[in-house]
């Protein structure tokens, strides 16, 4: 059983890390995070009978894990007025654009994260609503609000 | 960064590769860092709480105090002790394969029950500890004043403890409330 956990998880680690880096601002507390998931899903695998898709399972559970836990307050972070002297030559490319999303989708309140999360993994307002526990016409709703945020954060940075 | 590329953005990221060797580790060690600290916590609070009831019969004049006062001393300790490991258990307890607003909404049910307990066994350890020290002694103005700081102390811890109690619940709460 162990081994076939392990398969699972190591094809959808992605799941795992992606949750960490919504709910957590620190790396610390980001692989604390990591490891508290695994170990909520490792409890909750026998139980696990595969009636729902195995990324709406481990979802289901690294959300309520990072949702549940109680997170040291960060250190407030003061933003210069001034431009910085030097720009990093990667400025463009993919990984600062996935920083931004990453630093607009944090603002956002923690179930909004979920459900925004979810909206990018390609997920029907059906199964968004039976993993957060709200109706897919209170998903669209919910949507259609946090891109309208999302897309002003984004034009801000 | 236009909302349609979002999804591509998302999908794209480079994800930091755990090894099945690092992830082999985690389930077979039962890591979970938050318990651990938990449970750490517990057991050097055990310990120091553990002398004590060994030592305190001795050293604290026990045998010169009433036996109910030292029975509810020791009732009120391994209470505290008994509520730390429901503690643990609650945190233990895997997360149900429920939806997100259900499963928070049990654990805000069990929080609040867990803190209500919590605060009754703090106030029952401490206040059975000073209980136990103000027993039989002769009163003068300075003890009543050193008396009354020590109360004056464990109020204000008490209504700290109740004030983060109340924020861990309510921030469970606000998880829920729309934004304007």
């Amino acid at each position: 059983m162990e081994e076939r956990f392990l398969q699972l998880l190591d094809e959808h680690q992605g799941i795992l890390h992606k949750v960490c880096r919504l709910y957590r601002d620190r790396s610390v507390d980001r692989e604390d995070l990591f490891q508290e998931i695994v170990y909520h899903l490792w409890k909750a695998f026998p139980a696990f009978q595969a009636r729902s898709k195995v990324s709406t399972w481990i979802y289901r559970i690294a959300l309520n894990t990072a949702l549940a836990g109680f997170r040291k307050t960060s250190l407030p972070v003061t933003l210069s007025a001034d431009l910085p002297q030097f720009i990093s030559p990667i400025s463009n490319d993919a990984g600062s654009q996935g920083e931004k999303l990453y630093a607009a989708i944090r603002c956002l309140k923690e179930v909004d994260r979920a459900i925004l999360s979810l909206y990018l993994e390609e997920m029907t307002y059906e199964q968004i609503g039976q993993i957060i526990g709200i109706t897919p016409s209170n998903v669209g709703a919910r949507l259609h609000r946090i891109k309208n945020k999302l897309k002003t954060r984004l034009k801000e940075k | 960064m236009d909302l349609d590329g979002l999804k591509s953005v998302w999908q794209s990221q480079e994800i930091p590769a755990k090894s099945m060797t690092q992830m082999r580790e985690m389930v077979r060690e039962g890591r979970h860092p938050a318990l651990a600290r938990t449970r750490k916590m517990l057991v050097y609070e055990a310990i120091a709480w553990g002398l004590f009831l060994v030592v305190f019969y001795n050293a604290f004049d026990g045998h010169l105090k009433p036996i109910w006062l030292n029975g509810l001393l020791v009732v009120a300790f391994l209470f505290l002790l008994a509520h730390h490991v429901l503690g643990i258990r609650l945190m233990s307890k895997h997360k149900a394969n429920e939806s997100l607003a259900v499963s928070l909404e049990h654990y805000r049910t069990a929080l609040k029950r867990f803190a209500q307990v919590n605060f009754i066994s703090r106030l029952l350890a401490i206040g059975s500890l000073l209980f136990f020290f103000l027993y039989g002694i002769e009163w003068n103005t300075k003890k009543y004043f050193l008396s009354a700081g020590f109360v004056l102390i464990i109020v204000i811890q008490l209504y700290a403890l109740n004030r983060i109690w109340l924020s861990r619940i309510s921030d469970l709460a606000a998880y829920w409330q729309e934004e304007d």
